[in-house]
């Protein structure tokens, strides 16, 4: 699934400046982003796991698991990111199959990346 | 109903004694499985990362990716497993979006936990 055509011509777009904080580890949360523009840099206690750039989401987490973040999101360059919150992560879910597998895989990708680093 | 009803019902359930390896970190694997009873481990390199149990999804990664092994599944008490093919499992994501978002926990808790381990990890400075 593309997200990045999905997602771009969304009516709720917003812009981060490099070095601003997107969110916080630890943080609570109401909100996924898919990356349209620029890249994001993903973090867990200062240390970096990964950059997100364009098509990629981030924040998913906190709206699987109504739970806290799980890391930081930092813009590494001017950005703009697509914001989709718990209702509209819920329809897509229940309307689009291939959303929730897009999630999925993008979720094993980062399990695998995380066993990398044990 | 709860969906994990439909499970309850399922015709390919499994019985593994305790001490069975279910998955091997480097073995291959084309099904996963909700845990109806019993307990399972799931270790990395030998070290113990969670116990699951009773409604638990276990050898997602492998179907949702194709990605061979990456963990060891280990049954610590007699398991009782309803077995899932790939096909049944994109059924289910399809068809049931109370199943997707279940599958969609799962996952995020197992990433929880492993991150978790990796910050325990960076604070003692491994």
């Amino acid at each position: 699934m593309d997200l990045l055509e999905t997602f771009q011509g969304s009516n709720d777009l917003v812009g981060f400046a490099a070095g601003t904080v997107i969110f916080q580890e630890n943080s609570e949360g109401g909100h996924m982003y898919v990356v349209i523009k620029g890249e994001v840099v993903v973090s867990l206690k200062g240390k970096q796991l990964a950059v997100a750039g364009a098509g990629e989401i981030v924040g998913e987490m906190a709206l699987i698991s109504a739970d806290i973040r799980s890391a930081t999101v930092t813009a590494k360059t001017d950005c703009t990111l697509a914001v989709i919150d718990q209702s509209s992560f819920e329809s897509l879910i229940r309307h689009m199959p291939e959303f929730s597998m897009h999630v999925m895989n993008v979720l094993v990708e980062r399990i695998h990346n995380a066993y990398e680093r044990i | 109903m709860s969906f994990l009803d439909i499970f309850q019902d399922w015709k390919d359930v499994e019985t593994r004694p305790a001490g069975t390896t279910i998955f091997s970190e480097t073995g291959k694997a084309d099904v996963l499985y909700v845990i109806l009873a019993g307990d399972v481990e799931i270790s990395l390199h030998g070290q113990v990362l969670s116990t699951e149990t009773k409604d638990s999804i276990i050898g997602e990664m492998a179907v949702i990716a194709s990605a061979s092994g990456s963990q060891t599944v280990t049954a610590i008490s007699e398991v009782k497993l309803a077995r899932l093919d790939r096909e049944q499992f994109n059924h289910l994501i399809a068809t049931d979006p109370s199943f997707a978002h279940y599958a969609l926990a799962a996952m995020a808790n197992r990433l929880r936990v492993v991150n978790a381990f990796i910050s325990a990890q960076l604070e003692f400075g491994e």
